[in-house]
């Protein structure tokens, strides 16, 4: 019968222990039959035989063997190795200790058992495992955890829980702390520093703006905030254990983490845990994975006397924040994504400002180290429940996530240390300000807090394209497909956005008329496009518990606002970020200025075409905002570069200083990275793009304009008076209608429906008829509406469900004659 | 007035020629005023480019030359005493008469399906429709506004701006 790898262990440690030599083999040097005499013959341990060495590794190897087996480690075994181990550490630190006194002579002694265990390579991992090893005495289960020091019931835990998720008051809007008291002292301080500002050059009034808004900032966190908390809306302090009820109580630490492979192995398992439960997808989990592996290596150069075990505790946190971020993304149409894709390109943002610095004198590995535990943190205030119904919530989650890091102040000071811990938390407090101040500032215990900030803010607000920020759920082609229908729609019905507002998901909006057929049309269109979402989502291949998620947020969240906001962002791509030297550096201007790369995306020619150039550039106004700069001068540009690349050819790079940064307009498309989920998203926009342009290609007017006649019809409207008749339609046909219309010439294969002829009848019995009143000019602009568009467009718009196009006409003709 | 001789000068050249000039009578009607050089749309300006060309393709076999130098001079005499009213409620007349004409010779078309001949009757109703109201609702001293003609009958010298 075989024998366990730990019981042969245990075996030979006992005997090893009570000098039983019938184990010990010894080797060119024979000893005594009295008790062990522990010699040093050419540098290695003499008690350690040969054999003892060729013992040791075969029982490494099988328990190697047995780790990759999940099925053979079971919980006694770990149970019994986590003993074995203690006792051999014991040993051999005790017999070495009473005749070698001299530490770095027994590290030395222990170096040279581990090299041959092939446990080890170096001399902090000599450190390490004996660290760890003297730790096992402690146990496997972290010292301080997250929320450990909220002592309280698991009763408590629970009602805890249950309301954070759930509030029960949920009308956030007088308590609202961004657009309100820190809004309100902001433009306060704004006030009173306006001389300044206006005496200061752009870099030094950006600088000076992100100071007093800080300023502000931790004003209402000190006072407004635990106003909000008190009243219930959200408890930062209780996440922790949200997130074990998420996804489960930290499991043991079976055995000690000796070198870095065990540590990314177990980072590894970790990550692939939350995999296969559903929690991540693939592309979700090689990102995290990633990063996870990156902030472990950067830990241990930042903080050397951390051991393996303190390293994989802090970092496997990190793991499960990140997880449950992504998991409560789901949860709310916020506009960006917040969960693994957003963590990974700040970080790759960041890695790329400090790149273009010096290392040393401009940063350490301390404050890149810091920048990515911002990174992961940053944004943990979106998860909270009332964020998934609540915008203003969203808005105040700097202020939550900082509150939750300050609950966790024991925890954060036991992995990291005090200056760290307040970088951290001043960073995620301000993280949504953007400090454009490039410059290391002051040093303390090597962090530098001025870098940290600018450079995590920098990468922060980068996030505007869609490569970077948009949800993992607007990804889908059909998902783009029906955000512009209901775009469409909106195009040529602006009054309907502020109508399709936050409002729409509990119904129709306040004066809704059924008479009204383009009242009905509107909200169908809605409704139609959160019918797609919904199908989209049954069709999606994740858990049903994510679908439930997906499909609440369309139902709480969806609106005409999701759709500007999301199409906003796909028509540019950030092709890089990087920290160009402050040549011209005045006093008080930063070292460095931040230079963005930006091209126009595959989809910026039809979003321009269809939805109009502000639609277009919506991604490229938000960077240019961000860094105080001026669109205008970046507008001419872009048009210039996109019409060339319509045409097939490139052109010359640009580079347009304005605002604090510097930014680089591509002549050319990007090349999508070579990593499987940014191909998929690419293919994803090429199939929606290309879907979308199918149904609009046969338009006789493009919809902008299109727009720009509706926008007309509005103005003439607006002044026609009843009383006179005046100014006549006949006069706004003559000036808008009929010289946009296309008469087919020889050959045209043009076929006008019956639909839009008679609509054109309509509307030539209209201009006839003196004295219009408000039924009439309502007919007039919505059959106006309705000839513009093709067939293929009404469908499209429309939906499969909605009022058909003839069946409106009618009921627009009925109004037009008086019968309605 | 100025004299051209449009015998000289070919076919578009002529028009152009015959075009700006009839912009530089239109600007003496009180009360218009048109711009060959404003980018903006301008869609009286595009009917006075629709009657050059109507009249060319009109008389294009006979004597198109000699109609077109006339042109000018049709306008000026609805212009003489100077009649912002009357001027440009004869040149709207004038300009309809034109499209009736241009849409006969549409309608005439070969193998035009019949829902571009429903299409381009209920375009014309619609354009008419509005001439009539325009013409109906103008009060004495003031211009009729005679715009309103499709871009689609206006010819490539106008609309690519060689003129």
């Amino acid at each position: 019968m075989s024998v366990s790898p730990v019981t042969q262990l245990t075996q030979f440690i006992s005997a090893y222990s009570s000098g039983n030599k019938h184990y010990l083999v010894l080797g060119k040097n024979k000893k005594t039959d009295d008790l062990p005499n522990y010699t040093i013959v050419n540098k290695s341990p003499e008690f350690i035989s040969e054999y003892a060495f060729h013992r040791f590794k075969e029982f490494k190897d099988l328990l190697e063997q047995n780790d990759n087996d999940e099925s053979t480690n079971t919980g006694e075994e770990s149970n019994q190795y986590q003993k074995v181990c203690q006792e051999a550490a014991a040993i051999i630190y005790a017999d070495f200790k009473k005749e070698y006194a001299d530490l770095p002579l027994y590290r030395r002694i222990f170096h040279g058992f581990m090299t041959a265990l092939g446990l080890r390579h170096s001399k902090n991992e000599v450190e390490a495992a004996y660290q760890s090893v003297q730790q096992t005495l402690y146990g496997f289960q972290p010292e301080v955890k997250l929320g450990g020091n909220l002592k309280l019931s698991q009763e408590e835990i629970d009602q805890r829980v249950q309301q954070h998720r759930n509030p029960q008051n949920k009308d956030y809007n007088k308590s609202k702390i961004t657009k309100g008291p820190l809004e309100q002292i902001f433009n306060q301080k704004l006030l009173e520093n306006k001389e300044l500002m206006e005496a200061s050059t752009p870099q030094e009034c950006a600088l000076l703006k992100a100071k007093l808004k800080e300023e502000a900032c931790e004003y209402v966190y000190d006072n407004n905030l635990p106003a909000c908390i008190e009243a219930g809306y959200y408890d930062p302090a209780i996440i922790p254990y949200d997130i074990e009820k998420l996804l489960g109580p930290l499991p043991d630490l079976k055995k000690p983490i000796l070198n870095s492979e065990h540590l990314n192995r177990h980072l590894k398992i970790e990550v692939d845990h939350y995999r296969k439960d559903g929690k991540l997808s693939e592309a979700q989990a090689h990102r995290l994975l990633e990063d996870a592996i990156q902030v472990a290596k950067i830990y241990k150069e930042a903080f050397p006397d951390k051991s393996n075990r303190d390293v994989f505790f802090f970092v496997r946190d990190l793991v499960r924040i990140a997880t449950y971020q992504e998991y409560y993304d789901k949860a709310a149409f916020t506009g960006s994504d917040h969960g693994s894709k957003h963590i990974h390109n700040n970080i790759l943002g960041s890695l790329a400002l400090n790149n273009g610095m010096k290392q040393g004198k401009d940063y350490t590995i301390k404050d890149q180290f810091i920048e990515e535990l911002v990174h992961f943190y940053h944004d943990i205030g979106y998860s909270v429940g009332l964020a998934s119904t609540d915008f203003e919530c969203c808005r105040d989650h700097p202020l939550i996530g900082a509150k939750m890091i300050e609950e966790n102040r024991d925890y954060f000071l036991h992995y990291l240390d005090e200056t760290s811990y307040r970088t951290l938390h001043e960073c995620v407090l301000c993280h949504a300000i953007m400090r454009p101040n490039l410059s290391a500032g002051e040093s303390e215990n090597d962090v530098h807090l001025n870098m940290v900030r600018a450079v995590t803010s920098i990468s922060d607000a980068c996030a505007a394209t869609y490569d970077r920020k948009t949800q993992e759920f607007w990804e889908q082609p059909r998902a783009l497909v029906a955000l512009s229908r209901l775009k469409s729609f909106l195009v040529l019905f602006p009054e309907y956005g502020k109508k399709m507002g936050d409002d729409i998901v509990k119904g129709p909006w306040e004066g809704y008329d059924d008479n009204n057929p383009i009242d009905v049309m509107a909200y169908d269109v809605y409704l139609n496009t959160c019918s797609e979402l919904y199908g989209m989502v049954d069709e999606y291949n994740i858990p049903e518990d994510k679908k439930t998620l997906f499909k609440n947020a369309i139902s709480g969240q969806f609106n005409a606002f999701t759709a500007n906001i999301t199409l906003g962002q796909y028509g540019g791509v950030l092709a890089g970020l990087e920290a160009i030297p402050n040549e011209n550096k005045g006093e008080g201007e930063p070292d460095y200025i931040p230079q963005l790369s930006l091209a126009p995306s595959i989809a910026y020619g039809v979003l321009r075409d269809l939805f109009g150039k502000d639609q277009a550039n919506a991604a490229f106004k938000k960077l240019v905002e961000e860094f105080n700069g001026d669109m205008a001068e970046i507008e001419a540009h872009l048009n210039d570069v996109a019409n060339s690349l319509e045409k097939g050819k490139k052109t010359q790079d640009r580079k347009i200083t304005t605002g604090v940064a510097h930014f680089k307009l591509l002549g050319r498309f990007v090349e999508t990275p070579k990593v499987p989920h940014a191909q998929k998203l690419e293919s994803n926009l090429r199939t929606a793009m290309g879907e979308i342009h199918a149904v609009f290609k046969g338009q006789t007017l493009t919809l902008q304009e299109r727009a720009a006649v509706m926008k007309k019809v509005e103005e003439w409207t607006k002044s026609y008076d009843e009383i006179t008749g005046k100014p006549p339609f006949s006069e706004f046909a003559a000036q808008t209608l009929t010289p946009i219309f296309y008469f087919p010439k020889q050959g045209d294969l043009s076929k006008p429906l019956p639909a839009v002829v008679n609509s054109l009848e309509s509307l030539s019995g209209l201009v006839k008829k003196e004295n219009l009143d408000r039924d009439d000019l309502l007919a007039i602009r919505n059959l106006v509406a309705l000839i513009l568009m093709s067939d293929a467009e009404y469908e499209f718009i429309r939906g499969k469900e909605g009022i058909r196009r003839g069946e409106l006409r009618g009921q627009l003709e009925k109004i037009v004659k008086g019968e309605e | 007035m100025e004299t051209r001789n449009v015998k000289e000068m070919d076919s578009v050249e002529a028009q152009k020629s015959t075009f700006i000039a009839l912009v530089k009578e239109v600007n003496a009607i009180p009360g218009v005023v048109i711009s060959v050089s404003e980018e903006r749309e301008d869609s009286q300006r595009d009917a006075l480019a629709f009657i050059v060309d109507s009249i060319y393709l009109q008389f294009k076999e006979n004597n198109w030359q000699l109609v077109l130098e006339q042109l000018p001079f049709k306008i000026h005499s609805w212009n003489t005493p100077p009649d912002a009213f009357k001027a440009t409620s004869s040149l709207l007349e004038f300009i309809r008469h034109l499209f009736e004409f241009r849409m006969l010779d549409l309608l005439k078309e070969p193998d035009l399906s019949d829902e571009n001949k429903a299409y381009i009757e209920a375009l014309s109703q619609l354009y008419l429709a509005s001439i009539e109201s325009n013409l109906k609702n103008a009060k004495p001293g003031h211009p009729v506004f005679f715009g309103g003609i499709s871009r689609s009958l206006l010819p490539e010298w106008y609309l690519e701006k060689y003129y």
